[in-house]
């Protein structure tokens, strides 16, 4: 049979017996089917809305969407509806003070889903203290201030009734390179490798300091870890300060310790990671929620297996195909499940608050959705710092803090402002600390002042700006040296007004100007509704 | 000339009496007017002893020490901004002969020192008037030599006003009690106070790329001596030596800093620095075949000697702010990484470093010290002891992965390397 012919009527080519536009019409249907196809595959059609909460002021809302990859766009509308890629991760509703972004962890194909989204308005920060020094404990002593790469020292936050704010020394002189929170204080290692003189036989202490309370220390086995604080983890509920459980792992043997509390830590049951795991996988991150260890495994670029040039594709391969396993084990029974993790190739930070869990890569964050697998979906992507909570997670981004409920699957800004570089969430109970520092213009004192702020629950009025929008005043002709604030109290050092003697060249202070100088700034803040609610410190 | 040879005699003292040795040559020469032969490491070098630059047997209250923001003057020498607009400054005197002669630009030059002719109160007040110092001052603008050992940068300053307050750059607070063994009245500077020592108006901070002293204790510390030809124009001057800026003493936390502001990031000499290639470098020079630099000392790479390499300072490549400090790097105790989020739009990682001074957020200068090379440990045990660092791209994103990063950061770095001494 020839496949092409000759209609003798017409004289046209025939293909099978067809005409040529039967074919054409054959191969449009064709093409608009896999068009159809693919767009069905690759978008889906979505309802979006949002409403105004309490307090939030009617302003412009702006839609966006954020791929899995990071990327932002805007979607095009027809009224509520819209057709995202399936890849979109997250929707984002924000207004000029107020911003909420719903997590999507996938779209179903035969089905148009609702999302709505409340912008909630910004809670508002509670000044606790000054000369912070990056990382902030609370508990019922007090508020503590440490270096954040050690506990080595830690300073109390002062608050005088009328001298300047600051800080005192609580404890010096102590090993903490390796610490951790855990419950009122911290969980740290004395490594007797780094004592002086070092002492190879000394076993390895750790230690559990109470800032404002007691210090205690125990000695592990010495077994456990060569006698050196290398590669050894303490693992804790970050969460939740009541949980008495810890655990202590050494990352190189893959050895663990479980603690059911500080009283009985000698009657540690020892316990190892499951054989299902990779040797090659030399990242160990662990937390832990209860008696519920979760540690990710995956490989790692600087591991002896592939330092090297030529091993580099070897690891880039390796990582692709197995890009990192997550193994929950049940304490004390030390029951394991282990799942592969989807959709993230290699993670930096791991963080569970009560229930859900969190891997952080670089400052991408993702929420893990246990299954068959552990699936990842991006949750933000520009993140500093989190910090778990009951059942929730703070993490600050963009000079923001952010507060993600699992719950809801959904984020919302709690507070941003110009002025505040918002860092370092720290969570005791109900008690939200931030470190943060103050976006002054370089070169100017306030620059260097680092505070601890609490977050309150109470919302920030419409159209009012926060105390940290206003506050310390950045116009030099004020002649303010410092300035530093709380709920109830405004301090302000102020530089004095020399007068020179042009005949002799002494100089003195010119009280009256200095006067005229206070009364100003005086002014200056009644104008801002600041001088009747404080008391005013001048020095 | 018998206060020539006590200077000389000083200076010579203070130069066999540093830490470091220092080699004694260039000594400051009153008789000769060329500013070509002056050395500032002579000023640099007795930043650790007592000795004061002399003229005419009047001594300068400070030759080394922080420095702070003044207000600029006008022809009539009224400061036109700032809290203190209107009122003169001591010796206002010279300012409208200073803008006749060299423009009045120069008037960004000046110098604001604690000067000798009176002592100074912790809160600025002062007392105690040697007339004699005084009518010195008055009689013409005298004029300072200015050095940032940091950047390598000079000014002649002219000497117009009186100040800064003791506290400022130390305290926040100008009541304070007197800090640094301040005692009531002081003249000069005494032993052990690192606050400001000196003042300028903006455009003289930025001649000299200084920043300012800070209560943090961040900020440059910058070398003065009486100018040697006191009829020199005020403004940027170059101070040629063969190895100007080689005294590590004069520069103690802190890398040298190139006219783009960018510094090389490790604290190892040209002949030390090993990066795992060869410099230049060709087109990558790290394992995995991408813009990164894993740098390290000679002897560390090739002789496993790791303590020629641990601890060795990181300095920020520059101006910009760090992020991500957080946790120890992969749970590895004493082990940290981070972003410098750079004020040139790059985000530069920095791996496998410990000892890490500064805090999450902070703002920091190129130049500055913002960690230490950390153990073999902070690789895993993977590699030798060594400083990682590249950029992220595109521009703006985060550094440290391996499949982003910044191809230009090659030739920035072969460049930072070719300038090191």
């Amino acid at each position: 049979m020839n496949i092409i012919s000759i209609d003798p009527e017409t004289n046209q080519q025939r293909i099978l017996g067809k005409d040529a536009r039967f074919w054409l019409v054959i191969i449009g249907i064709v093409a608009a089917i896999l068009v159809a196809l693919n767009l069905f595959l690759s978008f889906a059609l979505v309802h979006i809305s949002y409403n105004l909460g309490e307090q939030v002021p009617a302003d412009k809302v702006e839609l966006s969407i954020t791929s899995s990859s990071g990327v932002t766009t805007h979607p095009m509308f027809l009224g509520s509806y819209a057709f995202i890629p399936r890849s979109t991760s997250t929707i984002t509703a924000q207004t000029s003070n107020s911003q909420t972004v719903k997590t999507i962890a996938s779209l179903p194909y035969f089905k148009i889903p609702a999302f709505n989204l409340t912008l909630q308005a910004q809670q508002t920060l509670s000044n606790q203290g000054s000369q912070t020094l990056g990382c902030n404990l609370v508990n019922s002593s007090g508020v503590f201030t440490h270096n954040c790469t050690s506990i080595s020292e830690i300073n109390k936050i002062d608050r005088p009734t009328n001298g300047m704010w600051g800080t005192v020394p609580e404890r010096a002189g102590y090993q903490g390179d390796t610490y951790k929170r855990y419950k009122a204080g911290y969980l740290a290692l004395q490594d007797p490798s780094l004592a002086t003189p070092k002492d190879t036989n000394a076993p390895l202490r750790l230690e559990y300091t109470i800032p404002g309370g007691q210090t205690q220390f125990i000695n592990l086995p010495k077994d456990f870890s060569q006698n050196t604080a290398d590669n050894v983890a303490i693992v804790t509920d970050q969460a939740n300060q009541a949980t008495d459980a810890f655990v202590i792992a050494n990352l190189s043997t893959g050895k663990f310790l479980y603690m059911p509390s500080w009283q009985q830590a000698a009657t540690a049951t020892a316990f190892s990671r499951t054989t299902q795991i990779d040797t090659k996988y030399t990242a160990t991150l662990c937390t832990m929620s209860g008696t519920q260890l979760s540690c990710y495994y995956g490989p790692y670029q600087g591991s002896n297996d592939f330092e090297s040039q030529q091993d580099y594709k070897k690891y880039q391969d390796y990582s692709r195909s197995h890009p990192g396993k997550l193994e929950l084990t049940t304490l004390p029974s030390a029951q394991t499940a282990v799942y592969s993790i989807k959709n993230l190739d290699t993670a930096d930070n791991i963080y569970q608050s009560t229930s859900t869990l969190y891997l952080q890569n670089h400052e991408k964050l993702y929420q893990l959705s246990i299954g068959k697998n552990a699936d990842a979906t991006l949750i933000a992507a520009n993140v500093n710092h989190t910090g778990p909570s009951l059942d929730t997670l703070y993490y600050t981004a963009g000079d923001s803090l952010f507060q993600h409920l699992p719950s809801e699957q959904t984020t919302y800004l709690r507070f941003h402002s110009e002025n505040l570089t918002a860092l370092n969430p720290s969570i005791y109970g109900d008690q939200i600390l931030l470190n943060s520092f103050i976006n002054a213009p370089e070169g100017t004192e306030l620059r260097t002042i680092a505070s601890v702020y609490q977050l309150t629950p109470k919302k920030l009025p419409a159209n009012q700006k926060h105390i940290q929008d206003i506050l310390p005043y950045r116009d030099e002709n004020l002649g303010i040296a410092f300035m530093d604030y709380d709920d109830t109290r405004i301090y302000i050092s102020m530089q004095p007004v020399y007068s020179t003697d042009l005949q002799t060249g002494i100089r003195t202070i010119n009280s009256a100007a200095l006067k005229d100088r206070q009364n100003r700034i005086v002014e200056k803040l009644r104008q801002d509704a600041l001088a009747d609610n404080h008391q005013l410190i001048f020095r | 000339m018998k206060q020539l040879l006590l200077l000389v005699i000083a200076l010579t003292l203070a130069c066999l009496t540093a830490a470091r040795p220092v080699i004694a040559q260039g000594f400051l020469d009153f008789t000769q007017n060329d500013i070509q032969t002056y050395d500032p490491r002579v000023a640099c070098s007795s930043v650790s002893g007592p000795g004061k630059s002399i003229l005419d047997g009047h001594e300068l209250p400070a030759t080394s020490g922080k420095t702070g923001t003044e207000k600029e003057i006008n022809r009539d020498g009224v400061v036109t901004s700032g809290p203190d607009t209107g009122n003169h400054v001591s010796f206002f005197n010279h300012a409208n002969g200073i803008a006749s002669q060299y423009g009045d630009d120069a008037l960004n030059y000046y110098i604001t020192m604690r000067w000798n002719y009176v002592s100074w109160y912790w809160n600025g007040t002062s007392t105690d008037l040697n007339s004699g110092e005084f009518q010195w001052m008055k009689e013409a603008p005298r004029k300072v030599l200015v050095t940032n050992s940091r950047t390598g940068k000079s000014i002649i300053a002219v000497a117009l006003e009186a100040g800064p307050a003791p506290w400022t750059g130390v305290d926040t607070q100008p009541n304070n009690n007197p800090k640094q063994g301040w005692a009531n009245p002081q003249r000069g500077t005494p032993l052990g106070y690192t606050g400001r020592v000196s003042g300028f108006p903006q455009k003289a901070l930025q001649a000299l790329g200084a920043t300012q002293g800070m209560a943090d204790g961040s900020g440059d510390v910058l070398q003065y001596s009486w100018a040697p030809d006191q009829n020199a124009a005020p403004g940027p001057t170059e101070v040629t030596s063969a190895n100007q800026n080689s005294d590590a003493s004069c520069a103690t936390g802190a890398a040298q800093v190139n006219a783009e502001g960018y510094a090389f990031p490790i604290g190892l000499t040209k002949a030390d620095v090993n990066n795992g290639y060869n410099w230049p470098c060709a087109t990558n020079c790290h394992h995995d075949n991408t813009p990164a630099f894993d740098l390290a000392h000679n002897d560390t790479v090739k002789n496993n000697d790791d303590a020629k390499t641990v601890g060795v300072p990181v300095y920020a490549i520059f101006d910009g702010k760090v992020q991500g400090i957080g946790d120890a790097h992969r749970g590895i105790a004493g082990c940290y990484e981070f972003q410098l989020v750079g004020n040139d739009g790059w985000q530069y990682w920095y791996g496998h470093i410990a000892g890490v001074p500064v805090q999450e957020g902070q703002a920091v200068t190129a130049g500055q010290e913002i960690a230490r090379v950390g153990q073999r440990k902070c690789t895993a045990n993977g590699s030798y002891p060594h400083l990682h660092i590249d950029r992220g791209s595109p521009k703006g994103k985060v550094g440290g992965l391996a499949c982003c990063r910044d191809q230009s950061m090659v030739p920035l770095m072969n460049s930072l390397y070719d300038a090191l001494q």
